[in-house]
């Protein structure tokens, strides 16, 4: 029994140093920073050799600041043109590459850092000439050419970035110019409106990806391969988990940059899969920002008057809707049922259960923030004229009830707006069976068609304001059948509206899209919402206009 | 261990394939594409083969090669993701039963020896209301009163030895009240044998009688019990990581489930199985270790071998 109990007794103690010994190798340790830092600046070339021990004490007042995100996927691989995963793409891009082009948060306008100017032909309204710096120099101390450019395009092309978009590029006909390698034409198939989107993911270094196993056997989860033009290198890594970013000492732009951009040594990332954990690292001070916050956080943050630091909230550029599924289930061909379901759902009282004052009743399909919203393309509630109209249904088609169906994923607010919408169709006299799913079975019945109606709700909102990303899901090539819309006329608008340059036209046309919408009771405008985030005094001023792809460059200490 | 780890292998792939979602569609997102890029990614993805060959080419990868597949998310090789997590959550799990056996099993002799007093009644009160706590409850109580009003222990993350301990108390908690019961109950059972009274009427002191004689056959149960619960802290282990911020393989399993990431789904599933097949090894040898009767039918088939072998040597030597 003696030997029993010094055997527990032992393993016991055993398992309490192992656990207590410290983490993995891939985890964030402080032990282990120098040896991450020296492998990174070995692998990325001489240049960056005193990189991690840089500090330059005019441009940091704070030198090390933490962000939590509750965001899937925050914190992954170092592809900033990998299809998969792009929250964590974007942030890792911004702070370790440049993207060609990228919105100040200030201004809202597209800007680069790189680009000399880029202008469309003069004798070719499809081909959009852009030229590079010629100071732009990659980590590893390659200056960066007009054929990284055409790589990093041609890489989001193959990988399917916005695939539909980068569609409109021609990167056959996209050449660098001979005489001249800063330039680049790059080549459309047709003039093409929302071409700036296509810009902003970052450049990498074709010949770096080539000495270290090409495009088949690069290892982007390899921290130390990491080789952008970008203020940051990353010292530390665990994926899924936390990403350190330590600011260069010799990154080109550097004597430039404005003393607010790009200012803090030491960005660390962390990932929660949990909000409330998120919340209490934050109120604690483990974390200086968390982003990504919920209508009871900024609620409680603006209640501390001050205590727990400041809490911004910024637009999403999004507009939730309820999409009928007009062209997927003939029962809608009946202008009157459409009515009925339009009018007799209280979108202004959805909105205001569902976001909080994160959201606003929606008065159009698009945005209020967007160039081209129009006010008055929303429903009123009125449940006597739905009732009507629901029963001029029954009076023309000789039925006496009406059976719909209605997946949502779980987990989020799109199960919470449908549900608070099957019961005002109770109260007009629609049956409505919900099948609240997980996001993998609800998006397979999507593209089934085994929905009579579709919640569009971008997760990631819409950074780049850009109207074709509110409108792209209703054209008639989208995967979700309830979505697509089959009709020419409307689809005529939509491809029209992307095809022009001429913002008059276009506003011209986007006009008619949401006027098109109202009028024909195909879509159910229910919320503006809002995105917040928070900081505290460790960080003097921090400016974003996405909070799952933050552009953490704006912030100072 | 082999026809379970198959067999395993069989059910979770025809599962997984059977799940509704596309794992393209997944990879592609929900903006636009066409029918020719998503064939072409389906087929990167090695999904337009027949069910069998793709569950065929995925058992022989394994058998073979040892090679769990790509992820079809983050195109990263599954044996690497797990690397990175697996001893995370297998830490946590032993330390997480080292800690419940530690405390469950004194507690749980103490509720027997002191049947129907007031320690019984609390100590079967405390367990009756751990057992009845969900775990995710447990973990964020924990966290408000020790992370946020008292600032004694970090919330998230695991990169010191404070960080264990809100994770590994929870564990522990949860795990504690069935093995001290049970503890408890075994404890109940020997102590009325008739063993038991003999040794108290050989005048042994009653810590002897407790210790030796009725702890070491009341632990048969017990380790039953820890055994299972091993399996099922670190299987189970998906609620405690996402609260916690931890980076473990319950967190790599969700992620798998909800992207539809068939290889990291089979691959975290395929690694558990064997760490339950294990521990199963383990409990097995620990019978064993504290049961002399059990220790005695291997080591006395032996003897029965090298008895008949000396008879079969003596009546060789009687012939000759």
């Amino acid at each position: 029994m003696k030997k029993f109990v010094a055997f527990m007794l032992a393993l016991a103690m055993m398992l309490s140093l192992a656990a207590c010994g410290g983490s993995s190798s891939s985890d964030s340790s402080s032990d282990a920073q120098p040896a991450a830092s020296e492998s990174a600046e070995a692998n990325a070339g001489d240049s960056t050799d005193s990189s991690a021990e840089s500090a330059d004490p005019d441009r940091a007042a704070t030198t090390e600041v933490t962000i939590g995100s509750t965001g899937a996927n925050f914190v992954g691989h170092f592809d900033p043109d990998g299809v998969f995963s792009t929250e964590c793409g974007y942030v890792m891009s911004y702070l370790c590459y440049d993207p060609i082009l990228y919105t100040d948060p200030e201004t809202g306008e597209w800007v680069s850092d790189i680009l000399e100017e880029y202008h469309w032909d003069e004798e070719d309204e499809t081909k959009l000439v852009m030229t590079l710096r010629d100071d732009v120099y990659f980590s590893n101390g390659d200056q960066m050419t007009a054929e990284d450019l055409w790589y990093t395009l041609a890489r989001c092309a193959d990988l399917m970035v916005y695939s539909t978009l980068y569609a409109y590029v021609d990167m056959d006909d996209t050449y660098v110019d001979p005489d001249n390698d800063l330039v680049l034409y790059m080549q459309f198939t047709d003039t093409f409106g929302p071409y700036e989107t296509l810009l902003r993911n970052g450049v990498v270094n074709e010949s770096w990806i080539e000495e270290n196993g090409g495009e088949e056997n690069f290892d982007w989860f390899d921290p130390s391969l990491v080789c952008g033009s970008g203020p940051y290198a990353v010292t530390e890594f665990t994926n899924g988990i936390s990403t350190t970013f330590q600011l260069r000492d010799d990154w080109w732009y550097k004597d430039e940059a404005d003393a607010d951009y790009c200012s803090i040594q030491t960005i660390n990332i962390k990932q929660y899969s949990d909000s409330n954990t998120l919340m209490v690292d934050y109120e604690t001070g483990t974390i200086d920002a968390a982003v990504n916050l919920s209508a009871s956080d900024v609620d409680s943050i603006n209640d501390a008057a001050g205590s727990k630091g400041t809490a911004v909230t910024i637009p999403s550029n999004y507009t939730a809707a309820i999409v009928l599924g007009v062209d997927n289930n003939s029962i809608f061909d009946n202008m009157n049922l459409r009515k009925a379901i339009c009018l007799g759902t209280d979108a202004d009282a959805i909105a205001t259960a569902v976001y909080g004052s994160l959201g606003d009743p929606a008065t159009s399909t698009l945005p209020t923030s967007s160039p081209y919203y129009k006010a008055g393309y929303a429903y009123t509630y009125d449940l006597e004229a739905a009732q009507a109209a629901l029963a001029d249904y029954y009076a023309e088609t000789g039925e006496n009830s009406v059976n719909l169906t209605f997946v949502a994923a779980s987990g989020g607010v799109d199960a919470e707006i449908a549900e608070l919408f099957q019961a005002y169709m109770e109260a007009v006299g629609i049956t409505v069976d919900l099948q609240i799913l997980d996001q993998g079975t609800a998006v397979g019945m999507w593209i089934e068609g085994a929905t009579d109606f579709m919640i569009n709700n971008s997760a990631n909102g819409n950074s780049t304001n850009e109207v074709t990303n509110v409108y792209e899901h209703y054209e008639s090539t989208d995967v979700f059948k309830a979505d697509a819309r089959q009709g020419e006329e409307i689809n005529s608008l939509l491809t029209a509206g992307r095809l022009t340059v001429d913002t008059t036209e276009r506003a011209s046309i986007y006009e008619q899209v949401q006027q098109y919408f109202y009028d024909n009771y195909e879509v159910i405008p229910v919320a503006e919402w809002n995105v917040a985030y928070a900081y505290n005094d460790t960080i003097s001023e921090m400016s974003l206009l996405d909070v799952t792809r933050p552009n953490l460059r704006f912030m100072a200490g | 261990m082999i026809p379970v780890l198959l067999g395993v292998l069989v059910i979770v792939f025809s599962l997984s394939y059977l799940m509704p979602g596309d794992p393209v569609v997944n990879k592609l997102g929900t903006s636009n594409y066409t029918q020719e890029q998503y064939d072409q990614v389906a087929s990167e993805m090695g999904l337009d083969q027949p069910f069998l060959v793709q569950m065929g080419k995925y058992i022989w990868g394994v058998v073979s090669e040892g090679n769990l597949g790509t992820s079809y998310q983050t195109n990263q090789d599954v044996s690497k993701s797990i690397g990175e997590r697996f001893w995370v959550t297998i830490r946590l799990g032993l330390l997480s039963v080292a800690v419940t056996v530690i405390f469950s099993v004194p507690f749980g002799i103490l509720s027997a020896i002191k049947q129907k007093t007031a320690t019984d009644y609390i100590i079967t009160v405390f367990a009756v209301v751990l057992a009845s706590l969900p775990g995710f409850w447990l973990a964020l109580e924990g966290i408000i009163l020790f992370s946020l009003k008292l600032g004694w222990l970090p919330a998230s993350g695991l990169t010191s030895w404070k960080h264990y301990i809100l994770p590994v108390a929870c564990n522990a908690l949860m795990a504690l009240a069935s093995t001290m019961r049970m503890t408890r109950s075994s404890m109940l059972e020997v102590i009325r044998q008739d063993y038991i009274r003999t040794a108290r009427a050989k005048g042994l002191p009653e810590r002897v009688v407790i210790v030796r004689h009725a702890l070491r056959n009341a632990l048969i149960p017990v380790i039953t019990v820890v055994g299972a619960q091993v399996s099922m802290i670190v299987g189970g282990s998906v609620i405690i990581e996402s609260i916690f911020s931890i980076p473990g393989m319950g967190t790599l399993m969700v992620t798998g489930i909800n992207n539809r990431d068939y290889p990291m789904i089979m691959g975290v599933t395929l690694l558990i199985s064997v760490f339950v097949c294990i521990m199963n090894l383990v409990v097995d040898l620990c019978y064993a270790a504290v049961d002399p009767r059990i220790r005695a039918q291997f080591s006395g088939g032996s003897k029965k071998k090298k008895r008949k072998a000396v008879a079969a040597a003596g009546k060789a030597g009687e012939q000759a």
